[in-house]
């Protein structure tokens, strides 16, 4: 295969050069010179392209990239450095990147000129999107200023594999440990350290003075009230993925709904002590964590959230976990194999689509074992409302409810297997779905 | 087994024949090749005439630089942090002012620098006015030839050798400074003298003869070699810090092809025919010799053709363009369009419908507006705890905040066209679907809005809906 290849500007040179020496031939016109002058140029071209498509081939590129964390701007930049005394002139860019990605700065390729033992950068901004995304390498086609030659496209650089965790807010937290406050998320039935009003119980002296209670006192009698101490508990985070959680816009997709959800629930247990796990299913995934307390359990749900690959994991898929995910027996044994103990919280966040649908029944059977099974459903078709005006909004409302209608059935389906299934609609901030699933 | 061999181009042969082209040009460029061959005291000529054998044995314990251009040598040896002696065997051609210029001002500059002069003729003499000396070589050839000189140097080197042509050396006044050192024995002529002119030392000998090739080749070539070495070792002193520079730029260069050309047989016999061979090619090599008037060929033929037949012109027009022909064929030619970018996209469910509905607007049927009851219906159930088809709806309503009347009519709008839409009434016998769902859309919005419900904006309807599904099992 040729490094280097005409275009069809290089016959209409020829053609033009070749009838000017013709014509001085044939002593029509003195263009003899200026004819052989085109010719000579489409040479001199030809030799520029080659040189610098070699200097281009032996070019040193660096890729790197600054930001990890969903909706901040993640900056990629690629630095390319001409080690040799040839410029090269004039080499289109282009920048690999997957399709559901969003450039936020940045061209998508451009027209760039390398100095001799030089270097230039070329850098781009994305919005920060959940998962594992890989962008690059840059695809480069030299032409010579004029385009009568074109260089073979080359790929230029390493492919960057950028993570990028999901966001738990702050504000979420808060209204988390308020709700647990408020509702006593775990429970133990035992006095001692905790929020919760347990009983009255005579004065001892050891007692804390802040501690009495004082309408016994007025009825002359010293007594404390005791608290019920709150227990560390297993909690189990479930992702089913399917092609439907990448529906919406960017950034507000049921995926990046879900990932929200589940890590800001995630943060707060992990703040709690809890013992915390994530399991991801999907048509080519099936990914899970061993249960970590605290900060370290977190860690790692973010780390398993931040490297969901969406062509890989979500649109392609593999048989392999097919087999496993769609076997109700086999998806059990698997989720009880990765579980130290029986009665553990499962929270499972999933599109209503049927093959989720199947992923989330698969895993009744572990209420058998006392696992106490909640269910978020996403109706992935609401996360297509903006851009609507007001009237088209509601149209759309009223063709998509048949859908919409689906999903209860489902949710009611859910429930008849003893799970807590709860629809979340996308405006539902995680603070809300997490006082609906406890009821607070 | 047999293996296949795969040609690979790694280089094109176009880009050979352009580098190929540029060199000659570049070559063209700097002119014709000066080979050189001079059968006189010049350092390179290892014929019988020539000092090569001279520079091969001091090159033996100093570092000798042939002076092929003095302009040049000033400016390598400038900062000059070394001792310099300057040796010139019997030059053939003047001195020019750049030339002396540049001696001179190795004189000022270098650590230390010394002069040895031999020769018998007048060339020398400029050297020697420039730095200062007041010696100068007489030019006359002393007669007979072949004479015995005695020499005896201050720095205790005496001996006999002997003289081819000879010149008498004369100081142009007495002085101190100056020191005979070499007379010849039958006439007592000087024929070598020594000056020092403030530090810097000049040695004079009226023949450049005794250090040519034929000399030290020969059996009296000894005393003359060792009179040269003890005068260089007497002049350099340190021999690590010190630059013989042999005078290389004054001789008479005679063309390669000339010589031979010539057949001169004298002048070749005082050649060296090897170098002279091999000068002679790279002469003929040289594309300044044959590029030229090869181009002036070409061009010739071709104008004496066009002249000689006129039909000529239409040849030379039909192979230039099979030439074109061929070399625009041979390259490959591609579209040149543009890279493909990445099309950045985004997934929607009812993505078809979704974008129907944002480019030509909403088209609404009698299912949306069955869908739209249904859907209100349970919000109502769900809120209120009434029905559409419930004739209390209204009051009900009324205690929320929402006119009765106003209530009333959506109530009895919706239930005509419900009624309608499931063929439980024939009334009214024609609708319009479209108008009728958008109007009870806007209809069902005011009616909601008061119980925090929207389908316009976002709202908790599906829940509530949901929720209505779960209470009263509904449709």
């Amino acid at each position: 295969m040729e490094v280097v290849n005409a275009t069809r500007r290089l016959l209409a040179l020829i053609l033009v050069g070749g009838l000017f020496v013709a014509f001085d031939i044939v002593g029509t016109a003195r263009t003899g010179v200026l004819g052989l002058s085109l010719i000579i140029l489409a040479i001199a071209s030809r030799v520029y392209v080659t040189l610098a498509q070699g200097a281009l081939a032996t070019c040193s590129v660096r890729g790197s990239y600054k930001g990890r964390v969903e909706g901040g701007d993640v900056d990629v930049e690629y630095e390319l450095c001409n080690n040799s005394i040839i410029p090269i002139a004039v080499v289109e860019l282009s920048l690999n990147y997957p399709q559901y990605l969003k450039l936020s700065k940045g061209s998508r390729g451009g027209l760039i000129a390398i100095p001799p033992r030089g270097c230039v950068g070329y850098r781009v901004s994305f919005k920060g999107r959940v998962g594992l995304h890989r962008i690059g390498p840059l695809r480069a086609v030299l032409r010579d200023p004029l385009g009568l030659y074109r260089g073979v496209e080359l790929s230029l650089g390493p492919v960057l594999e950028v993570r990028i965790r999901p966001f738990a807010s702050e504000r979420v937290l808060r209204a988390l440990l308020q709700a647990s406050r408020a509702s006593g998320i775990s429970r133990s039935r035992r006095p001692g350290e905790g929020v919760e009003f347990y009983s009255v119980r005579d004065y001892r002296p050891e007692d804390e003075l802040r501690r009495v209670y004082w309408k016994a006192l007025a009825r002359g009698k010293l007594a404390v009230k005791e608290f019920e101490s709150e227990i560390s508990t297993y909690v189990l985070f479930v992702l089913a993925l399917d092609e439907t959680m990448l529906y919406g816009p960017y950034l507000e997709t049921p995926l990046e709904h879900a990932s929200r959800i589940l890590a800001s629930i995630a943060e707060y247990v992990s703040r709690r002590g809890d013992y915390t796990a994530i399991l991801t299913i999907g048509p080519g995934i099936l990914a899970r964590t061993e249960f970590k307390r605290g900060r370290r359990g977190y860690m790692n749900i973010i780390e398993l959230l931040s490297s969901i690959n969406y062509e890989d994991h979500i649109l392609r898929g593999s048989h392999e976990v097919k087999a496993i995910v769609g076997d109700k027996m086999k998806m059990a044994k698997y989720v009880k194999a990765m579980c130290p103990r029986e009665r553990i919280n499962v929270i499972a966040v999933t599109s209503a689509s049927e093959t989720t649908s199947s992923l989330i029944k698969n895993l009744s059977p572990l209420r058998s074992l006392g696992f106490s099974i909640n269910a978020l459903i996403l109706i992935p078709q609401l996360y297509g409302l903006h851009r609507f005006n007001p009237f088209e909004r509601a149209v759309y409302r009223l063709k998509v409810h048949s859908d919409v209608k689906r999903v209860h059935a489902y949710i009611k389906e859910l429930r008849s297997h003893g799970v807590n299934a709860i629809m979340v609609t996308p405006w539902e901030t995680p603070s809300k779905v997490i006082a609906r699933i406890y009821g607070v | 087994m047999r293996v296949s061999r795969s040609r690979e181009v790694l280089v094109p042969g176009l880009l050979i024949l352009a580098l190929t082209i540029i060199g000659l040009v570049a070559l063209l460029e700097k002119g014709p090749l000066q080979v050189l061959t001079a059968p006189g005291a010049y350092p390179g000529n290892n014929g019988p005439l020539g000092t090569s054998i001279l520079y091969q044995k001091l090159r033996e314990n100093y570092t000798v630089i042939p002076a092929t251009n003095w302009g040049y040598l000033r400016q390598v040896l400038s900062p000059c942090n070394v001792s310099v002696v300057i040796l010139i065997v019997s030059p053939e051609t003047p001195y020019t002012n750049e030339d002396l210029e540049s001696i001179s001002y190795l004189r000022s500059s270098c650590k230390k620098f010394s002069l040895l002069v031999a020769d018998e003729g007048v060339e020398s003499n400029k050297v020697l006015e420039g730095i200062g000396s007041s010696l100068r070589i007489s030019g006359a050839i002393l007669q007979p030839y072949s004479l015995i000189a005695n020499l005896s140097t201050p720095w205790g080197w005496s001996g006999r050798v002997l003289l081819d042509k000879a010149s008498a050396v004369n100081p142009l006044q007495t002085s101190s400074n100056l020191e005979p050192i070499g007379f010849v024995e039958v006439l007592g002529t000087p024929i070598a003298y020594y000056e020092n002119i403030g530090g810097v030392e000049v040695v004079v000998v009226g023949d450049g003869s005794l250090f040519l090739n034929q000399v030290l080749e020969s059996s009296v070539g000894e005393y003359s070699l060792s009179f040269m070495k003890s005068t260089i070792s007497h002049l350099c002193g340190v021999p690590g810090e010190c630059i013989v520079l042999m005078e290389a730029s004054k001789y008479m260069g005679l063309d390669p092809v000339e010589v031979l050309r010539s057949n001169d047989r004298r002048l070749i016999s005082l050649l060296n025919i090897v170098d002279v061979m091999l000068s002679f090619l790279a002469k003929i090599l040289h594309p300044s010799t044959w590029l030229p008037p090869l181009l002036n060929l070409i061009d010739y033929s071709i104008r004496s053709l066009i002249e000689l037949n006129p039909y000529f012109k239409g040849f030379i027009v039909v192979v230039s363009a099979i030439l074109v022909a061929l070399m625009v064929a041979r390259e490959r030619r591609v579209r040149d369009s543009m890279l493909e970018d990445v099309t950045e996209v985004d997934w929607y469910g009812f993505g078809e419908f979704r974008r129907h509905l944002l480019s030509q607007g909403a088209k609404i049927t009698k299912q949306d507006f069955i869908t739209l009851y249904n859907m209100v219906d349970s919000i109502l159930r769900t809120l209120t705890g009434s029905s559409l088809e419930d004739p209390r709806l209204p009051q009900v309503l009324e205690t929320l905040g929402i006119n009765a009347v106003e209530a009333e009519r959506f109530r009895g709008f919706m239930v005509k066209y419900y009624r309608r839409a499931t063929k439980q009434s024939l009334w009214p016998p024609i609708v319009l679907w479209g108008r009728v769902a958008r109007k009870a859309i806007l209809l069902s919005e005011r009616i909601l809005e008061p119980l925090g419900v929207s389908i316009a904006t976002p709202s908790r309807l599906e829940l509530i809906v949901e929720r209505g599904l779960r209470v009263g099992g509904g449709s």
